[in-house]
This record gives C-alpha cells, sequence and structure tokens, in this order.
C-alpha cells in the first residue's frame, strides 16, 4: 500500500480527508498514481516522496507515503485551479477547508 | 491628440535649482512604453560609464508607464531606476500604491533628477506646477512623521508621497524608496540614490490626466476582474501573500537559517493566516484595485506596530522568519515596520542578518564584532537590534548597510561561501535548487537575483498560446527549460514597462486590450512582446558597458549544495548544466557566447541602433 496525504485545496482528491491508501502494481510511477486520483491532473500540483522532491517518473515502492500540495506563487497557493466559477457558498467551503 | 500619456517628462537639476519640461514625441512612447523602457533610455543615453552611484553625476528616473494612471486594476505602478549602488549595475524597482497614478493625473510621465541637492530639499508637483521645496526640517525623521508635515506644509491633505527615511539618508546600500508609507520600490538601493542628492521626497497631487482612447473597454475589462475576483484572485484578496509557508516547508522553497536548512518549526506560525487571525486589522488596496491584497497590522505589545506601515508580505515574513530561524510573528512584524519608517528593503535586510548569523555560529564575527549581541539564528532581540543599527549605520550595522557581498568581503576568512547574493543583491525567498529556471533567471537578470518576473518553475511548466505545449519538468535546465524561461520574460518583463502589477492576473490578450484601450495605438502580442525584449536588451547593454561579463551570470555557492534536512537535501543546482543553460540562453537571445552582449544585429532588429554605438558595437564584432 501507498498512503498518499494531501494539503489544502487539494484534499478534495482524497473525498475531502488529510490522507488515504492506495494499492498501485509493481513500477508504478507518481504519473500511474495522478492517475488514479482523478483523469486529468493540473501541472501544478507538487509532489513530495518519503520526505523528497519527487518527479512524475519517481517510481513508488511499497510502504512510500505520497504529498501533494499546490505551487506557490507570491508565497501563496493558487487558489482555484480549473477556473470553475462558484458561488460564494463554495467559496465559504473551500475556504473553511484550506485552513482547517 | 494623445491618448494615456502627457507628453511630459519632467527634468529636474537638484544641483543648480533648475526645473524643465522635455516632450517626447509619440514615437518614444511607442517604442519604450513607460518604466524600465524609459529608464534604460535616460540611464544609457545620460550616464557615463563608471559613475559612483552615489555620486551626484548619476541620475535618478521616476518612470510610470503608458497604462498607469489609467482606470485599471494593477494601474497605479511605477518604476524607479538608477546605477546601483549595492551591485554597480543596472538599477530599477517597480512600486505600487497611488503615486504612480498621481504623477500621471499631476500632468507628468516621468522624472528625470540629477546632481545634488545642498542641502535637503523635497519636490512639491501640483497639477502641472513644480516646486523644490526646503527640507532640512524632515531630514532624519521616519517618513510617516515627515508626510505628515508635508501634507501641512504643502496644504494637501490627499498628496502622495515617494520618501527616504534614516536608510535612505544614510545611504545604506539596500535601501528602498516607500510610496504612501507602505509600497516599496524595494530592490537595488534606489533609496541610497535618492540619499545621496539630498532628496527626501517627491510629493505629488493632481486631478487630470491624460485621456482614454477607450474608456467604455476599460470599465468592461475592470468589470471582468470585479465578477471573477473570487474564482481568480480569491486567496490573494482574502490573505495577500505568504499563506503557503506550510506548503514552503513541504517543498524545500522556504528558505531557512540563510538557505542552508529545512527544518523549521511550526511555520504556519508566520503565515498570513496567523496574520488574519491574530494581528490583522484590515486589508487595503493599491490605486483602482479590488484585489486589495496588502496587509494591515497593529501591535501593542511586546512591540508596537503602527498600522499606517502596513503589513508584511511574504518576502518580509520568510526573510526575518525562517531566514533567520525565527518564528516569531510580532517580531517579524516590528521588523517590517522598522524597515518602512527608516526605507530599508526587507528582502536584503533580513538576508544581511542571516548572514551575520550564520558568520557569528561559525565563529567569523565575534561578540567583539557585534558590541556583545548575541547573533545567533532564532534571536529574536538580536534581530531587531540588528535592523535599527543597519538604518543608523551604528557598529556592526555600519558593515551589514555595504550589503552582503561587501560585509562578506571586509570580513574575510572564507565569509563568502555565506553570503547568498548574485552581482551584490541578495536572494530573495524562493530556492533555484527547488526552481532551476528560476535560478538562471537569477545568474543572468540585470539587477542580480529578482524574483519578480521571473520563471517560477512550479508554477508555470507551460505556455500554450505561446508554443510551448508540452510541460516542461521542474529539474529540466536544458534548451526547453531555457525557451520557457525566455518566453516568460520577454513577455512578462512588459508589465516593467507598462507598468503592470503582478498580482493582478490579466492574461496576454488582456494586456494587449488595455494597451489599445488606453493609448488608441493598434498594438498586438508581438509588439509589446518587443517592447519587453528591448527593454531587456537595454538593461543588458548597461551591463555591459559597465564591465559585467559572463562570469558575473552566475549563482552563490550555497545553490551548488543540497539542503541540510528536507525535500532537497539530495539535489542541488549542477554548475555544469547552468553554465550551459547561460550559453542557449544567450545564443536565443542574440548575444554573444563571451560577454553575453547584445549583437549589433539584435539591437538593429530591435530598432535601437544607437545602443549598439554606445557600445561601440561594429556589424563586423557581431
Amino acid at each position: 500500500m501507498i498512503q498518499v496525504k494531501a494539503y489544502g485545496i487539494l484534499k478534495k482528491h482524497l473525498d475531502g480527508k488529510d490522507k488515504a491508501e492506495f494499492s498501485l502494481e509493481r513500477g508504478s510511477t507518481v504519473s500511474n498514481l495522478f492517475r488514479k486520483l482523478r483523469k486529468t491532473r493540473s501541472d501544478r500540483w507538487m509532489v513530495v516522496v518519503n520526505g523528497k522532491i519527487a518527479t512524475e517518473n519517481t517510481i513508488l515502492n511499497e510502504g512510500d507515503i505520497v504529498s501533494i500540495f499546490e505551487a506557490i506563487a507570491g508565497g501563496t497557493c493558487t487558489w482555484n485551479l480549473e477556473k470553475r466559477k462558484f458561488s460564494r457558498n463554495a467559496f465559504l467551503a473551500e475556504y473553511v477547508n484550506m485552513v482547517s | 491628440m494623445t491618448f494615456g500619456y502627457n507628453r511630459q517628462i519632467l527634468r529636474v537639476d537638484l544641483t543648480r535649482r533648475k526645473i524643465r519640461v522635455e516632450k517626447p514625441p509619440e514615437s518614444f512612447y511607442r517604442r519604450y512604453f513607460g518604466g524600465r523602457g524609459v529608464v534604460t533610455y535616460y540611464l544609457l543615453k545620460e550616464l557615463g560609464s563608471a559613475i559612483d552611484p552615489l555620486g551626484s553625476r548619476n541620475i535618478l528616473v521616476f518612470a510610470p508607464g503608458v497604462v498607469t494612471g489609467a482606470p485599471i486594476p494593477g494601474g497605479g505602478r511605477n518604476s524607479v531606476g538608477a546605477k546601483s549602488p549595492l551591485t554597480g549595475a543596472y538599477g530599477e524597482a517597480e512600486v505600487g500604491g497611488f503615486w504612480g497614478a498621481e504623477l500621471k493625473h499631476a500632468g507628468f510621465d516621468g522624472i528625470v533628477m540629477k546632481g545634488r541637492a545642498k542641502s535637503p530639499v523635497y519636490l512639491w508637483i501640483h497639477d502641472g506646477e513644480v516646486e523644490i521645496q526646503d527640507a532640512q526640517h524632515l531630514w532624519g525623521l521616519d517618513i510617516g512623521d515627515s508626510q505628515e508635515i508635508i501634507r501641512k506644509d504643502v496644504g494637501e491633505r490627499l498628496a502622495r508621497t515617494a520618501q527616504i527615511g534614516k536608510g535612505g539618508e544614510e545611504m545604506v546600500r539596500f535601501a528602498c524608496i516607500i510610496n504612501d508609507l507602505k509600497h516599496a520600490a524595494g530592490r537595488v538601493g534606489m533609496g541610497a540614490v535618492m540619499g545621496s542628492k539630498n532628496l527626501k521626497a517627491v510629493a505629488v497631487r493632481g486631478h487630470g490626466g491624460p485621456e482614454m482612447a477607450n474608456p467604455e473597454k476599460l470599465k468592461e475589462l475592470t468589470r471582468w476582474i470585479v465578477d471573477n475576483l473570487e474564482e481568480e484572485h480569491g486567496k490573494m484578496h482574502e490573505y495577500g501573500t505568504g499563506a503557503a509557508m506550510k506548503e514552503g516547508v513541504l517543498s524545500g522553497n522556504l528558505p531557512t537559517r540563510n538557505f542552508r536548512d529545512a527544518e523549521f518549526p511550526d511555520p504556519e506560525a508566520i503565515s498570513a493566516q496567523a496574520i488574519k487571525d491574530t494581528v490583522r486589522i484590515g486589508m487595503e488596496a493599491c490605486y483602482f484595485c479590488p484585489v486589495r491584497c496588502k496587509k494591515v497590522v497593529k501591535i501593542e505589545e511586546p512591540y508596537a506596530v503602527d498600522p499606517i506601515y502596513g503589513g508584511p508580505e511574504y518576502e518580509t515574513l520568510a526573510a526575518f522568519g525562517s531566514n533567520c530561524g525565527i518564528n516569531d510573528l510580532k517580531a517579524i512584524c516590528k521588523a517590517n515596520e522598522l524597515c518602512q519608517r527608516s526605507t530599508l528593503d526587507t528582502i536584503s535586510t533580513g538576508n544581511v542578518i542571516a548572514f551575520a548569523m550564520e558568520c557569528f555560529e561559525n565563529k567569523l564575527l565575534t561578540k567583539t564584532d557585534t558590541h556583545g549581541i548575541n547573533l545567533t539564528f532564532g534571536n529574536v532581540e538580536a534581530m531587531l537590534q540588528i535592523v535599527e543599527m543597519i538604518a543608523k549605520r551604528e557598529g556592526i550595522g555600519d558593515l551589514l548597510a555595504e550589503g552582503t557581498m561587501r560585509a562578506a568581503e571586509r570580513i574575510g576568512k572564507g565569509a563568502e561561501k555565506f553570503a547568498v547574493h548574485v552581482k551584490g543583491e541578495e536572494v530573495p525567498m524562493h530556492d533555484p535548487r527547488l526552481k532551476r529556471g528560476l535560478g538562471l533567471g537569477y545568474s543572468v537578470k540585470p539587477t542580480g537575483a529578482d524574483h519578480m518576473n521571473n520563471l517560477h518553475d512550479t508554477w508555470t511548466k507551460k505556455m500554450p498560446s505561446f508554443g510551448i505545449v508540452e510541460p516542461v519538468p521542474l529539474e529540466d535546465l536544458g534548451p526547453k527549460k531555457v525557451r520557457l524561461y525566455m518566453y516568460k520574460v520577454n513577455f512578462e518583463i512588459i508589465k516593467n514597462c507598462l507598468l503592470l502589477c503582478d498580482f493582478v492576473h490579466w492574461d496576454e490578450d488582456q494586456i494587449v486590450e488595455i494597451v489599445r484601450a488606453v493609448t488608441g495605438w493598434d498594438s498586438n502580442l508581438w509588439e509589446i512582446m518587443k517592447v519587453s525584449e528591448r527593454s531587456i536588451n537595454m538593461a543588458r547593454a548597461f551591463n555591459i558597458r559597465e564591465g559585467f561579463t559572463r562570469k558575473d551570470d552566475w549563482l552563490p555557492d550555497r545553490f551548488f549544495h543540497p539542503q541540510t534536512s528536507g525535500p532537497l537535501s539530495d539535489t542541488a543546482v549542477d554548475p555544469r548544466k547552468l553554465e550551459n543553460a547561460k550559453s542557449i540562453y544567450y545564443s536565443m537571445m542574440g548575444w554573444d557566447q563571451e560577454r553575453g552582449a547584445p549583437t549589433r544585429a539584435k539591437l538593429e532588429e530591435l530598432d535601437i541602433p544607437w545602443v549598439a554605438d554606445k557600445l561601440g558595437l561594429s556589424w563586423d564584432a557581431s
């Protein structure tokens, strides 16, 4: 099993949870994991495997801990990568998720 | 009939107390746009090479752009330029607030200052009138106090000011100029140049300004920002910068203990979220901007922090925080306020203190040097004491006021390996061991280590509308990354010419629409990228004339070694790859390999043959 930890807005890819476990085929890469999390990923995701900066081609092994979070601009994460329109209520829900 | 600009540049000779107005033709504005374009124009035309940046022969140029003062978000900015006393190279800083727009509304598209006043003065510009006023009573005052007195003196409570405090007066080499008490033209010592001219302030008030070619279009563009505020700028609106401190630690991008380490306890204690929850009393906007990303903090104890000076940005939080090993938010806010009062660049100030702390821990500086101060990482009181000593050039503050590069040379004993600067400019709070393209930018940018309008590899991996359709990996430093860097920067520098704010996310089509609607020109993206490229080449030419060469385009030693722990503990910048990336970049830019000098052909292509003449470039040599 591989443990995935998500930060900030990316928690939504783990159904709102901080972490989740996935089983992947032997030889799977970070890229394979991303595909499992959602169909298309943003180029602005950052990934750390076992505490070290990783790339899409990094091979994942049993027991690895993978952290995903958004890229940083102006020292502030992107707010919304999909350019979704959202209502004030949705905005507040995201915001609460972000700071909790 | 012209739109967007006044066709008036103010010329001030401080030595002779003479004022005149220059009226450039439309072609001047269309070729250079403003900001960096205008700064480089005057510096190349009017400075001899090798002058003393703090001597009377340097000039100081205040340059808004053609869209400054237009009713659009991000349109209140100006550049300030001079030969830098910190780097000896091309010097320029950009700043927000209201002052730039006010200058345009008062009837001027720029100010070129030369000479040196015999005693302290300030300039008072109001609706086309210009006066040089005595400033002896203001010299030595914090900028909050001097602004209050200036406003009373001129009888105008809404006069906007660009000022220096004690740091500028003392010619601290990284002193800045501050607009409206809280917006800094921060980098490479423009405040020291202002101090060297005995110029305390430029106060402005204007009620007119140029007409707009298509005001309806500008309203439509502004409406787009307002309608999409939450989607496009939600987090900046809510927090401002500094809301991703935890992510900074996770990725290794948060500079910690002079860029040495990665472990930093409780980074969220110094985040924009913590500021909002504890010391923030509001958010403020610059001219015409709904993004409203500027924090205002107020603290009563243990340090009184006056809200008139705003609040810390990400760069400041990291420079005085993690990079000094400090996670005391109130102390960082106090350091920010001290820097604003006395106009010190917070990035350079925090960085030079972190440098001194590492020297102290390695016994290159001792308590004899520091007058008894225990200058270790994490020592909050020491950090605050040193900020004040730098502003006043007292004790060790006098050494550190010279900047990291000069301080390392004077300390000797190998201190250079702890000096994190490029060409003398202290490195801002983004790590090239994570962002390799940014590292190339730090190396080749004309002002030194500049993170603005640079490639942040984590953020920009492709630019489909520029033909870069496949993402370029984070760790790449080959031709694909160089191309991405070059296109990104050749486009983004237009924000320093027009002037537009980097935190208002106009895309390239919208920027073209803004130029067309403000000026009435039939501009397109190709034209504005050429204006940008022209200004990059002119800044490069300035440095070539000053004797800068290929070897000066380099990173500090620290980035060729991994961090001591954490995400970047087994990776660093490869010097061979950096050298190769420089070669590719010079070739792609049309620069020679020996010095990185623009060729005559490149400068002719950009319609600036006079710059080639200044460099003595012949067709043969190209």
